[in-house]
């Protein structure tokens, strides 16, 4: 489902964000990208969405070579690609509904489609009766679970997650992460990057860890 | 495709409900530059068509230098309305002009008493036909008028063909001149509107990024934006027409005889219906390519900090 061959990510000439990084995730695996601040793990995920290109190697997403995919594609594949942010990237002047409903909105789905399908999923993370408020008025778990919807709300085979209980307390973010189960339960493959040990020993799933760029371990 | 050209449609409205005062401003300095374009286009329409006029009209006169007697000058004007080109003739010997000029001055015709009669010459009056009123039919038909027999010296013959040629050549320069208006026009509309359609983009990047994020194509981005330029040319357009139309309302009504002097009694037109709508879809259409330069170049600088 994913695979990363030798990729190195340069910005600058001295800095390398990513360093011969490779790696491999089947279908329905669920892994944690591990590793310090700084140490590569936003990188890696903005080449799998392919927000990035490479400095060099080579990316497989679902089957595709992201570097030889044209630029008009790269929305096709982000169409099967999820992805939260620690920073939830919300849009806090329309309502928690509008958010979710964005995602089938530019997919050009049936309005009708769209209100079925939104409302099961915020049902579905447990913001049923909060789809019409602004998520400005929601706790910090409450709105990640708002970005998670809108990240699953089209049924995405690839969920991605940047630190996306970065900015919660320890309880919600068990909720958090307990649903990105959920998800990868029901067949999506979830990479979630994360510096929260804790998390990583409750979940116990595979590990992939990143220093200064380069994968030093990886449980998997 | 109904369902997306609503989705598009209410999103450019958004747009425009978001920036009122900016889409104001749009709008009104597209009206300000296609109305300087009609303007000129219209300028140009009323020249042509005086030219297209006094073409139409042309008469030759001959004024001749010694008082001819009536007789020989009917003789020299029934041979004259034989000639190819000629529609009619007039003459006037010096006593007839005399008494013509004495009858406009009114009551200061009495001044001619003290005047030498030869000043007020006879004349030989041709009406030409419209297609042989072009500049070499006149000349040839004056230098028929000059070599007509029984009618003495020609003093001078006169047909108008300098006026008639600068006009014509105001009217070439008018054209050139409304290439480069129309050019100036268009960068000024691409110019507006692509800076508009890019601060409307700027205040919409978070929710652009985000649409971005979930896979929305380039072409879904656009389309809204194409359709706020396209609203922005064409109010520019109509309001530009509005006001020229007011404008040439106001013209008939306020100075309409001085008007009917300057362009020669021809009544001033504005601009055919098929030109009109051509000015305000050019304006829609160079609207939607300045969105579309717009778009692109922010897409361009797509960014997940």
């Amino acid at each position: 489902m994913l695979q990363m061959f030798h990729v190195t990510k340069q910005y600058t000439r001295d800095a390398r964000a990513l360093d011969d990084v490779s790696l491999r995730l089947e279908k329905g695996d669920f892994a944690f990208l591990a590793g310090p601040s700084g140490a590569g793990k936003s990188t890696l995920l903005k080449l799998l969405f392919a927000a990035e290109t490479p400095t060099k190697g080579q990316i497989m997403v679902g089957g595709h070579n992201i570097h030889r995919i044209q630029r008009s594609s790269i929305p096709f594949l982000r169409r099967n690609i999820g992805v939260v942010f620690q920073d939830f990237k919300l849009l806090n002047r329309r309502t928690v509904y509008d958010n979710v409903a964005f995602s089938l909105e530019v997919l050009g789905a049936r309005p009708r489609d769209i209100r079925l399908r939104v409302t099961r999923m915020l049902r579905l993370v447990g913001l049923g009766d909060k789809m019409h408020l602004s998520p400005g008025r929601l706790s910090g778990g409450e709105q990640q679970r708002v970005a998670i919807a809108r990240a699953l709300v089209n049924e995405p085979q690839i969920l991605l997650a940047d630190e996306p209980t970065g900015n919660l307390d320890p309880e919600l973010t068990f909720e958090i992460m307990r649903l990105l189960q959920d998800a990868n339960t029901r067949g999506t493959t979830v990479l979630v990057a994360t510096h929260d040990p804790e998390v990583m020993r409750t979940f116990r799933k595979r590990v992939v860890t990143l220093k200064a760029g380069r994968v030093v371990d990886d449980t998997g | 495709m109904l369902h997306w050209m609503r989705y598009f449609a209410g999103k450019a409205a958004q747009s425009v409900r978001q920036s009122v005062v900016m889409q104001l401003v749009a709008v009104t300095t597209i009206a300000v530059a296609v109305l300087v374009l009609a303007g000129l286009l219209t300028v140009l329409r009323n020249v042509d068509r005086v030219a297209a006029q006094w073409a139409h009209d042309a008469r030759l006169i001959a004024f001749l230098a010694d008082d001819v007697p009536p007789a020989e000058l009917a003789a020299a004007a029934d041979a004259a309305r034989g000639w190819p080109g000629v529609v009619d003739v007039d003459t006037r010997t010096r006593a007839e002009a005399r008494a013509e000029l004495a009858a406009a001055l009114g009551p200061d015709g009495a001044l001619l008493e003290s005047v030498d009669p030869a000043v007020v010459p006879a004349s030989l009056e041709l009406a030409v036909a419209a297609d042989h009123a072009d500049a070499a039919g006149r000349r040839a038909l004056a230098d028929r008028l000059r070599a007509l027999p029984g009618i003495g010296a020609v003093d001078e013959v006169t047909y108008g063909a300098d006026l008639l040629e600068r006009l014509r050549g105001l009217r070439d320069l008018l054209r050139v001149g409304g290439l480069v208006v129309g050019l100036l026009v268009a960068l000024a509309v691409v110019f507006i509107v692509s800076n508009t359609i890019r601060l409307a983009l700027f205040a919409r990047r978070e929710e652009l990024e985000i649409m971005q994020l979930v896979g929305a194509t380039d072409g879904f981005i656009r389309a809204p934006c194409y359709l706020e330029g396209a609203f922005q040319g064409v109010a520019g357009g109509l309001l530009a027409l509005a006001l020229l139309t007011g404008l040439l309302r106001v013209l008939r009504e306020e100075g309409g005889a001085a008007l009917g002097v300057a362009v020669g009694g021809v009544p001033v037109e504005g601009l055919p219906p098929g030109l009109m709508a051509a000015l305000v879809g050019g304006a829609g259409l160079v609207a939607v390519l300045a969105s579309h330069l717009a778009a692109t170049r922010f897409l361009r600088g797509e960014r997940w900090d």
